[in-house]
């Protein structure tokens, strides 16, 4: 009941957020008079090509995806380079993923472009590459911390790898993978935006007109957008670890 | 009747990068013996115990546990068999005490209610309340405590065999004595199987029916207690022993009651308890400056005598 009632009380905050981002969403329209001021000679000063419901559906979607494949792979990478008999793959694994946070965004979408084309493959290929690391960085670190006295008791009192790895190693692991999760997810919803560049429909949409035209209420209005579902996500992403941390008698 | 052997190692040998860890080992443990494996770091006894339930496979020869030979059977049937308790317990950070404790029962697909009887049972055998304890997380248990649990979760499968690995070696030498107390206590209502590996000697004179000292992977002695004192085997096994405390560690094996005299005359002014040792009742003469003690059994009344000479003597039946 406490830990209802603690969940409840973090609760409120993404509920906060979650309430900006749909007044925003629904009712740019209504904070004309604002935009106005910024760009007083601009021909229209609240972005109408498209709704933006409409982009932040589109939005959602590729980072979604992305932060999907990322997970599972970035996950999935990591369990097999900290199993026994994966142990040799673990340097090349760690550096792979290095190397994909070190390409910046827009090159891979510019490499991307030629192979995938244009719109939102490109764009959720580049996020996942981007987003491997955090995740791949944070399951190899949130494993490797499993103390090796819980491991060795786990296989001492008679669990399979697969138990052991399912109800001991990931379950302790998991505070430091969703932290790394959280990053990846964070970053995805920024760096989507970039994805409007090579003709992926995105809240990037409005900036890339703005800049294009330049119209600065245009460029404000996705930069609302997309700094409200970042914080939204991030501060959702803050109640789950919370709740894990207490789930696991963490926390108070 | 000769006792059946539950373990039995034949010529089992264990290599590491051609190291020798284990070397040639046979051994024969009893059902319901307190088998302690002594020596020094690196002797092999973690590892001769790691090979009992295959955390660790034999280089060569084989082992039987209750006459079979585990070679050819499944390594986690096998463990989900034997109690493991550990140094450091081992115990699921992120786990209550009581699932913790059930968590070998559940492997074995008990049935819930089950398992709350007996994780029940257990915490009260191990004197940990029940109601206090069950839903707490290891985080928030002394090391006394979570030592404790760990051995209850060893427990929890009611297996023939239990495995204890240095479990005391981190407590503080108060939690020490009162958890081997503990096992003694325990060990004399369910007369399991123990083997039991420490480098502590006290511990292992302590607790031991027999004694396995261990060096360089070999078994130098196996006997009782009171025989490694009387008849060291050779220089390795004396030091172990701490050559000019064995007087001592060998009184602290006899009870006062296999040496006592009649009662006669005025009773002694001072008086030992009739369970206690003759290591506590020289320090009591020591302290006293005095050459007899009464002896009073548990409810205080006089039961005979202990004069100082009586010690000499070879204890009667």
């Amino acid at each position: 009941m406490r830990r209802l009632l603690a969940m409840l009380r973090n609760g409120w905050v993404p509920l906060m957020w979650l309430l900006l981002l749909l007044v925003a969403v629904f009712s740019m329209d209504q904070f004309e008079g604002f935009f106005r001021q910024i760009e007083p000679d601009a021909r229209a000063v609240i972005y109408q090509r498209s709704s933006f419901a409409q982009l932040l559906g589109k939005h959602l979607l590729i980072v979604g995806a992305a932060s999907l494949v990322s997970v599972i792979v970035g996950v999935a990478a990591g369990i097999l380079a900290t199993r026994r008999w994966g142990r040799d793959f673990l340097p090349l694994v760690s550096q792979v993923a290095s190397i994909g946070q070190t390409f910046p965004p827009v090159a891979v979408l510019a490499l991307a472009v030629p192979l995938l084309g244009f719109g939102s493959l490109p764009t959720i290929f580049a996020l996942v590459l981007y987003g491997l690391l955090p995740v791949l960085r944070n399951t190899l670190a949130g494993l490797q911390d499993v103390s090796p006295t819980v491991i060795e008791a786990a296989r001492g009192i008679g669990m399979s790898p697969l138990q052991s790895l399912f109800k001991v190693e990931l379950p302790l692991a998991s505070v430091v993978i969703l932290a790394g999760i959280r990053t990846s997810v964070t970053v995805a919803i920024a760096t989507a935006a970039i994805g409007s560049t090579i003709g992926a429909s995105t809240l990037g949409d409005p900036v890339i007109a703005g800049l294009v035209n330049g119209n600065t209420a245009y460029v404000l209005q996705g930069a609302i957008l997309i700094g409200l579902l970042a914080v939204l996500i991030d501060s959702l992403f803050e109640c789950v670890q919370q709740w894990f941390a207490v789930r696991q008698g963490r926390a108070q | 009747m000769t006792p059946t052997p539950m373990i039995e190692l034949s010529h089992v040998s264990r290599l590491f990068d051609n190291a020798v860890a284990v070397d040639d080992i046979s051994l024969q443990i009893n059902s319901g013996e307190l088998c302690v494996i002594v020596g020094t770091s690196g002797c092999g006894k973690s590892t001769t115990l790691r090979l009992l339930n295959k955390l660790i496979s034999c280089s060569s020869g084989n082992i039987r546990i209750d006459g079979e030979d585990i070679a050819g059977l499944d390594a986690k049937l096998l463990r989900r068999r034997m109690g493991y308790a550990i140094q450091n317990t081992g115990l699921f950070p992120h786990w209550s005490v009581e699932r913790n404790i059930g968590v070998v029962p559940t492997l074995l697909g008990w049935s819930p209610e089950k398992i709350k009887a007996r994780v029940h049972e257990l915490l009260e055998l191990l004197s940990l309340p029940y109601a206090e304890f069950a839903h707490k997380f290891p985080s928030q248990l002394s090391g006394g405590q979570a030592q404790r649990v760990g051995v209850a979760r060893a427990l929890a499968g009611d297996p023939d065999i239990l495995l204890m690995d240095e479990p005391f070696g981190a407590l503080d030498p108060i939690t020490r004595d009162s958890l081997q107390n503990e096992l003694l206590r325990i060990q004399s209502q369910i007369n399991k199987t123990i083997v039991f590996v420490t480098h502590d000697i006290d511990e292992a004179l302590k607790l031991a029916t027999r004694i396995v000292v261990m060096d360089k992977g070999r078994i130098v002695q196996h006997d009782t207690p009171a025989n490694l004192l009387d008849r060291p085997v050779n220089e390795f096994v004396q030091s172990l022993l701490g050559q000019n405390e064995r007087g001592l560690k060998r009184a602290s094996l006899e009870p006062v009651k296999t040496h006592m005299q009649a009662l006669s005359g005025d009773l002694p002014e001072h008086s030992v308890n009739v369970d206690d040792t003759l290591r506590q009742a020289m320090s009591l003469m020591y302290w006293h400056r005095t050459d007899i003690l009464c002896v009073r059994d548990a409810d205080n009344h006089a039961v005979g005598l202990l004069p100082m000479r009586a010690l000499l003597d070879s204890p009667t039946a």
